[in-house]
């Protein structure tokens, strides 16, 4: 059924929630002991943790640099992207770093969990974003 | 006696320049697309690049993400090049779960 899609084709946001209001997830992460409170924090975690190959540490380090980017310009007053949409960015960046580390570095996936949330907020709050990273 | 219709010198002489001219402006269209700096990749660019990275951590192979519809937050139905389908969603713990779609070729029979 699927070898019939000869061309790439995505659906994306179609039919998509807006916002971020409900979600069943991330309701019982790990309690920590330390917790993460920015992309920095969390990027000097990868930084030490083994659970992440040196490669895949690089990839992960300029995917987080990119989507600082493309925040940097909405602050900016891009609108390239919506702010729903680099949410929905940074939630499958998350999720790809939780995939990291879930099986192998438990202590850092428990604070990433915890962190999830908070993270984002910072980052979708102007003027915290432009005290951190201007 | 009068002279059949036909093209003119100056005519023809136009007829090659304007033909000229179309031959290199297609030329020129047709050389500047490789060199159009990229812009910003569009978003549905972005999010299936990073859903094949998760995918292809744990049940590989996915190759490239065709397709992907958000169910909700934290939760994808991904298809991949490979044909298989996936359920790709965030548990209440915080970890990814990835699991073959019901009637997919991936799904345990």
């Amino acid at each position: 059924m699927l070898a019939a899609c000869a061309t790439p084709v995505t659906m994306g946001q179609a039919g998509a929630p807006a916002d971020s209001a409900h979600t069943s997830a991330l309701q019982a992460c790990p309690k920590v002991s330390q917790e993460i409170v920015d992309l920095d924090v969390l990027a000097d975690g990868l930084k030490n943790s083994n659970a992440v190959g040196l490669f895949e540490k690089v990839r992960l380090k300029s995917s987080i640099d990119e989507l600082i980017g493309r925040l940097k310009a909405f602050h900016a007053g891009a609108r390239r992207y919506s702010l729903a949409q680099l949410q929905e960015q940074y939630d499958v960046l998350m999720m790809r770093i939780a995939t990291q580390l879930q099986d192998k570095d438990l202590p850092l996936h428990g604070r990433l969990c915890n962190a999830w949330d908070s993270i984002w907020s910072q980052l979708a709050d102007r003027g915290r974003f432009m005290e951190k990273f201007s | 006696m009068t002279r059949p219709p036909g093209p003119t010198r100056h005519g023809w002489a136009c007829g090659l320049l304007c033909g000229l001219h179309g031959l290199a402006l297609l030329t020129l269209a047709a050389c500047q697309s490789p060199v159009q700096p990229a812009g910003p990749a569009p978003h549905t660019d972005l999010v299936r690049e990073q859903l094949a990275q998760v995918v292809g951590q744990q049940t590989p192979p996915c190759g490239a993400v065709l397709q992907f519809v958000r169910h909700d937050r934290l939760d994808y139905r991904v298809a991949c090049a490979s044909g298989n389908v996936y359920r790709v969603r965030v548990g209440a713990d915080g970890r990814v779960v990835v699991k073959p779609y019901e009637g997919s070729a991936s799904a345990p029979q």
